[in-house]
């Protein structure tokens, strides 16, 4: 039997002061390793050494949006792989074409040597990064058995949510999104849905304000879109050291389970065979 | 005066955070040296307690991205949440400060304009007030705290920090290789922390920009220093840090502390 392992790298809103930025590992039936958005700083590197993952791993990387705390991060993925092993594969990168702009701004601060259209080489003239833009709904084949592809979601311009399908079992990733009838229907059915959630319902206007879901929405979409299980993540100082209230106002809307990522966090889906 | 290590971490580190400190002085200064990259000089700090938003002053090192790209967080961190504090004033070279206003207008977390002596954001608020300070020169940070930078031998712009309160030194090496830029200026200083990169290659030491920690054992010897921590640990010393300790005493003689993330240290 098959099955899948979802790693939380970083699990904290922008603003986090005690959790890292957002950045998840799909382990895939296939064997294909997938992480999806780059928290910033080196996390991703730190939590993937904390939990097995090495930069040298990543097969491909699939951005959700142009913010600096999803995407950042990635320069140290890259210099860390090129580092280990000189003679790896460039990083591969998918994303909206926004979000591939902001992954060269990052490159630049990051001071990769040479940032071109399609892929940055550094000091020794290596290829390091490449990155290619993916429409809503195009289907990508990341591995032997391996398929994802994006959805618009509300966020900013060119904001995306993924959808991951690999050895029958499916996995829907929201990015940062307020509640969005598009995640709904592209979640349809799968095994785990992760969501973003800044706050419960008691707070929805300055959460919507902020562009961004309350759990109860969480809940709502995953309600909507039969998924089996739901995970809540993106969580703000106010709820890092008691997450109750999320989940509480998600369990108001949603019966299947519920619970709330923390840094480090793994969820394991066994195949349905 | 109390050091306070949020970040130990060399710039490939995947087990450390990346060099950033806090130094809390009798005087009530606060100072931020380095500032890591992403969040991690913030959850750090407040996994000790220490709120950065009452820190006014970052002492720069140099503009690579492991020292100074937290800095967009520590900033956005103060202006949303820290009151009507003024801007966050950032002290460094003339180069150093150069790439970090690059670096700020190309992330454009927060800043959105980086002319004249401020970066502001999109209402025109002044978020960070560039400082530039030439080598040598005294700056006034407390009552009774001052700062000098000094060259350090890394990249160009790259410095060292001396701090002074009360009749007790604290010295910064920054990234360096040897160099008695950095044995003058931590003459006779109580605490000097040194970065240290590996162990008996001094010609790998030297052509990555760094020092071994038996250079940074000799720089310690020569300046008669107090007390020596080294820092900046690549992975493979952080789980045995030992070696880098044991070259550095074949030099020096006096008490060698290896620096950990959070850990802290009071002097005086």
């Amino acid at each position: 039997m098959s099955s899948l392992e979802i790693i939380f790298l970083g699990t904290g809103a922008g603003m986090s002061t005690t959790r890292a930025h957002t950045a998840i590992v799909l382990r895939c039936p296939d064997g294909t390793t997938l992480l999806l958005d780059g928290s910033s700083g080196n996390s991703a590197l730190r939590n993937g050494e904390a939990t097995g993952v090495r930069a040298v791993d990543y097969d491909h990387v699939l951005l959700s949006h142009d913010h600096q705390d999803h995407l950042s991060g990635l320069m140290f993925v890259q210099g860390r792989r090129s580092h280990e092993t000189p003679e790896e594969d460039p990083l591969s990168i998918y994303g909206s074409s926004s979000a591939l702009a902001g992954l060269r701004k990052a490159a630049v601060a990051g001071r990769v040597a040479d940032v071109r259209e399609f892929s940055a080489y550094n000091h020794a003239g290596r290829q390091v990064l490449r990155w290619r833009e993916v429409p809503c709904g195009h289907k990508l084949e990341l591995g032997p058995d391996t398929v994802a592809w994006s959805f618009d979601v509300d966020h900013i311009p060119g904001s995306v949510g993924w959808r991951v399908e690999s050895g029958g079992l499916t996995v829907v990733f929201s990015g940062d999104t307020t509640y969005s009838r598009a995640l709904v229907q592209n979640a349809q059915g799968a095994d785990l849905l992760i969501h973003e959630a800044l706050g419960t319902d008691n707070d929805y206007e300055r959460v919507l304000g902020r562009q961004h879901s309350t759990s109860g929405d969480a809940a709502r979409a995953a309600a909507q879109a039969s998924v089996r299980e739901l995970v809540i993540t993106h969580i703000d100082n106010a709820f890092h050291e008691n997450p109750g209230p999320l989940a509480e106002d998600a369990a108001r809307h949603y019966n299947g389970p519920i619970s709330v990522a923390y840094d480090l966090y793994r969820v394991t889906l066994d195949g349905h065979g | 005066m109390r050091i306070t290590f949020l970040g130990t971490g060399a710039g490939s580190s995947t087990l450390r955070a990346h060099t950033a400190m806090t130094l809390e002085c009798p005087d009530g200064t606060k100072l931020l040296l380095d500032a890591s990259s992403g969040n991690s000089a913030l959850r750090h700090a407040n996994a000790v307690g220490i709120n950065l938003r009452e820190f006014d002053d970052v002492l720069l090192s140099h503009d690579h991205p492991d020292h100074m790209a937290g800095i967009d967080l520590v900033e956005f961190d103060r202006a949303l949440f820290g009151g009507d504090c003024g801007p966050l004033r950032v002290h460094a070279s003339y180069e150093a400060l150069e790439g970090l206003k690059r670096h700020s207008i190309t992330t454009r977390l927060n800043i959105r304009d980086i002319s004249g002596d401020f970066g502001r954001n999109y209402e025109g608020r002044e978020l960070l007030h560039w400082k530039p300070v030439p080598p040598g020169h005294v700056i006034e940070l407390g009552t009774r705290t001052a700062a000098w930078r000094f060259p350090a031998d890394h990249i160009t712009g790259a410095s060292g920090w001396r701090v002074e309160c009360d009749g007790k030194a604290v010295v910064f090496s920054g990234d360096t290789r040897y160099s008695p830029e950095v044995v003058k200026a931590s003459e006779g200083a109580d605490l000097l922390i040194h970065e240290a990169f590996c162990v008996g290659d001094t010609v790998l030491a030297d052509a990555a920009g760094h020092c071994t920690g038996g250079e940074a054992g000799q720089v310690a010897a020569e300046a008669r220093v107090v007390n020596l921590v080294l820092t900046h640990l690549t992975d493979a010393y952080h789980a045995n840090p030992q070696p880098l300790a044991v070259e550095a005493a074949q030099h020096y003689t006096g008490p060698i502390t290896i620096a950990q993330d959070c850990q802290q240290v009071t002097l005086g």
